[in-house]
């Protein structure tokens, strides 16, 4: 049986091959084990780049949800997918009820005594990270939840 | 929960709901005894089971949203070993093991190879994106890497990028060797440099990228560890 081995091998190259062309060609990968963080251009190579942030209003004080506060819970890169998968739902206009809950309950489980819960996308030029030290983002409220 | 959100087939079939602990930690004891098992009795059915089992584990630890690919050298090993089984291997097999190496490595071969072949994209298109042969690129990449983890860059970090063509040299040198790294399957000495190089890679991109890798690094070091310097066996090369 161990002669197989070199099988699993072309398998293995034929069906990660198979996976770079989709996800090249924009569809999902096939092969989902043995994937990997490609970073094929260094993060941050656009000129502009989106990123969305939940903020937490308590008594006219706006506070800016930070992922890698207290990642008890939720990793910070789970974090980071659940905002993001939402708020792509609901700029793609594709939202249903459950989303609402289930982000509001997010929302909650991340500040529990807030008013209101904005999401926000954040516009920036990620070449002023490296060269300046502050810069401005552009801000754009996606929903309010309450 | 309501958050958690299957991404891949597979998920929506075996964990179409957050799995509650009892149904985990029994699927684990199942891997467990699996293990221990194919320790004693090796069999290529009980590998298969303990491939699956381990595959399946690792399903909904990034289950939301999105898949990451936490653990998929760990998985794969077990995949590329289905068919090895220790108490049948003579020295005269040492070719299969040589494609388990070489199964593994090649993970990491195609991610170096894209980002050849992404570099060469943006020179011949005239593209405004930034590729990886820019000079600010590798300090880029972190500063994005701990913005969008909201975290601040330790101060060290930044001062050791003000070497600017020292990163532009080393990056390239590093995609090279990470495109490489699948000769080191086929000479035993060049596989020793390649685990050494690949887990320098990760421990940078751990406080460089602050992307936790680490246990890349351990699957690393168990799997490619020069045991025939401090085991000698008369009939097994290999173990």
């Amino acid at each position: 049986m161990k002669k197989y081995t070199q099988y699993l091998f072309l398998i293995s190259a034929i069906l990660s091959l198979y996976s770079l062309v989709s996800v090249e060609k924009g569809g999902r990968e096939f092969y989902p084990f043995f994937g990997w963080k490609l970073f094929t251009v260094p993060y941050g190579a656009n000129e502009l780049e989106s990123d969305y942030r939940l903020y937490a209003i308590k008594e006219k004080d706006t506070i800016r949800l930070s992922f890698s506060n207290d990642e008890t819970l939720f990793h910070r890169n789970q974090k980071a997918k659940i905002v993001s998968y939402y708020a792509k739902v609901i700029k793609n206009g594709k939202v249903t009820d459950k989303d609402m809950k289930a982000l509001k309950s997010y929302a909650k489980l991340m500040y529990k005594d807030a008013d209101e819960f904005l999401l926000v996308e954040e516009q920036f030029n990620p070449k002023d990270l490296c060269d300046k030290n502050r810069f401005s983002f552009k801000k754009q409220i996606i929903t309010s939840i309450r | 929960m309501e958050l958690y959100r299957p991404s891949f087939y597979i998920q929506e079939l075996v964990f179409p709901i957050f799995p509650s602990e009892v149904y985990y930690f029994s699927l684990l004891l199942f891997a467990f005894l699996a293990i221990v098992i194919s320790v004693i009795k090796p069999s290529v059915v009980l590998n298969v089971f303990v491939f699956i089992l381990l595959a399946i584990l690792n399903l909904p630890i990034t289950a939301y949203n999105g898949a990451g690919h936490n653990n998929h050298l760990f998985v794969m090993v077990f995949f590329m070993s289905l068919f090895l089984l220790p108490n049948s291997l003579t020295s005269k097999d040492y070719k299969r093991v040589e494609y388990f190496y070489a199964g593994i490595l090649l993970t990491y071969t195609f991610a170096g190879l894209w980002k050849f072949v992404s570099i060469g994209k943006d020179l011949l298109t005239d593209n405004p994106r930034l590729s990886w042969l820019d000079i600010d690129a590798a300090k880029l990449n972190t500063m994005m890497n701990y913005y969008f983890a909201d975290t601040l860059v330790p101060r060290i970090i930044i001062q050791v990028y003000d070497f600017k063509l020292f990163w532009v040299v080393t990056t390239i040198l590093a995609i090279l060797l990470q495109t490489l790294s699948i000769l080191g399957a086929f000479n035993r000495r060049l596989l020793s440099f390649t685990m050494i190089y690949l887990i320098i890679f990760h421990v940078y991109n751990l406080y460089f990228v602050y992307v936790d890798f680490s246990h890349a690094i351990w699957v690393l070091l168990v799997t490619f560890f020069p045991y025939h310097i401090f085991v000698k066996c008369k009939n097994i090369v290999v173990s």
